[in-house]
């Protein structure tokens, strides 16, 4: 059955085994692929997967709600990060003292590894907060977590650069400002969305699944 | 009125003819997804019980799920049942007929 498949519809059929938040439903998958053969189209298929996606983030937003609230508070912090990079600006300097391309890519990864701690801390916490109350742990969805924080981290950070280059904004000189006035320029909001963004999927990502009675199987 | 349909469809109660009665009462799509969502939480409340069947070719190698109401299921619409005729005979009656 799975041979006769076209690609975009083996794409939708693994869309809806891997990206559901919570796990998918292998009996949905079935219905999904029986109504397929009895001549449904493509473009049903996909909206299925999406209307699936949308149930499935609705439920997380249901009962994730207080680690998102955790994503937000803890994102809300990232400006830290801009007052701690400037606080070691002779390492940043030695960067740029190396040739081009390796300056750019080294004080690139510099910063990216200085937010990817900054998320991945946050994530830690939240983690051992939800562990310590529920004493419950899973420590291959925490590596999920982790994994999946980078590739969304990029193009979560990729956006918020294009989203800041786009909107006309002032330069703000950040040395001389407090960090409660930091965190309030508006030139922050997107990248406080993108560590939001990130840490939000990372933390869905990496805690244990929900009790969801599973079905036995029986003989029908 | 997804506890009806299982009723209606009785051991064959899976996704698709779920669905497939749903659409016939209301007259419009109704997503695998919202079904499986609604019978998840219905679950989730001791309302409804599944279990899952042998997997097939012609699904992919995957199993259907079946769905039952449980006694407090039954309990619930029968309750149900019974307000919504209360509200019915508490409506005033129009000119040209009952409400």
């Amino acid at each position: 059955m799975s041979r006769s498949l076209s690609r975009s519809s083996r794409l939708a059929v693994w869309a809806l085994d891997h990206l559901v938040p919570g796990g998918s439903d292998p009996g949905l998958t079935g219905d999904v692929l029986e109504e397929l053969a009895e001549g449904r189209s493509t473009r049903w298929l996909w909206g299925q997967v999406g209307l699936a996606l949308l149930s499935g983030f609705e439920r997380k937003l249901q009962c994730c709600w207080p680690a998102l609230l955790f994503a937000l508070v803890w994102s809300l912090s990232a400006p830290a990060l801009e007052l701690i990079q400037r606080q070691n600006e002779a390492f940043e300097a030695r960067l740029w003292e190396m040739t081009w391309p390796w300056s750019t890519v080294c004080d690139l990864g510099y910063s990216l590894g200085m937010a990817l701690v900054f998320l991945w801390t946050g994530l830690a916490i939240c983690v051992a907060l939800y562990s310590m109350t529920t004493w419950r742990f899973d420590g291959r969805r925490l590596l999920r977590g982790i994994w999946l924080s980078v590739p969304v981290f990029a193009a979560a950070l990729a956006a918020a650069t294009l989203l800041v280059s786009l909107t006309p904004h002032s330069w703000i000189n950040i040395e001389q400002m407090t960090y409660v006035r930091l965190i309030r320029q508006p030139v922050f909001i997107p990248y406080d969305a993108a560590c939001w963004f990130t840490l939000s999927v990372a933390i869905m990502a990496a805690l244990p699944r929900g009790r969801r009675k599973r079905a036995r199987t029986a003989d029908v | 009125m997804v506890l009806l349909a299982l009723i209606r469809l009785g051991d064959e109660a899976y996704g698709v003819p779920v669905a497939r009665e749903l659409r016939a009462i209301r007259g419009r799509e109704v997503a695998l997804g919202s079904i499986y969502a609604a019978l998840e939480r219905l679950e989730g409340k001791g309302l409804v019980t599944s279990s899952l069947g042998e997997p097939t070719p012609e699904r992919g190698g995957r199993a259907r799920r079946f769905f039952r109401v449980t006694k407090e299921g039954l309990r619930q619409v029968q309750a149900t049942r019974r307000a919504l005729t209360t509200l019915w005979r508490s409506l005033p009656e129009h000119e040209g007929g009952k409400a």
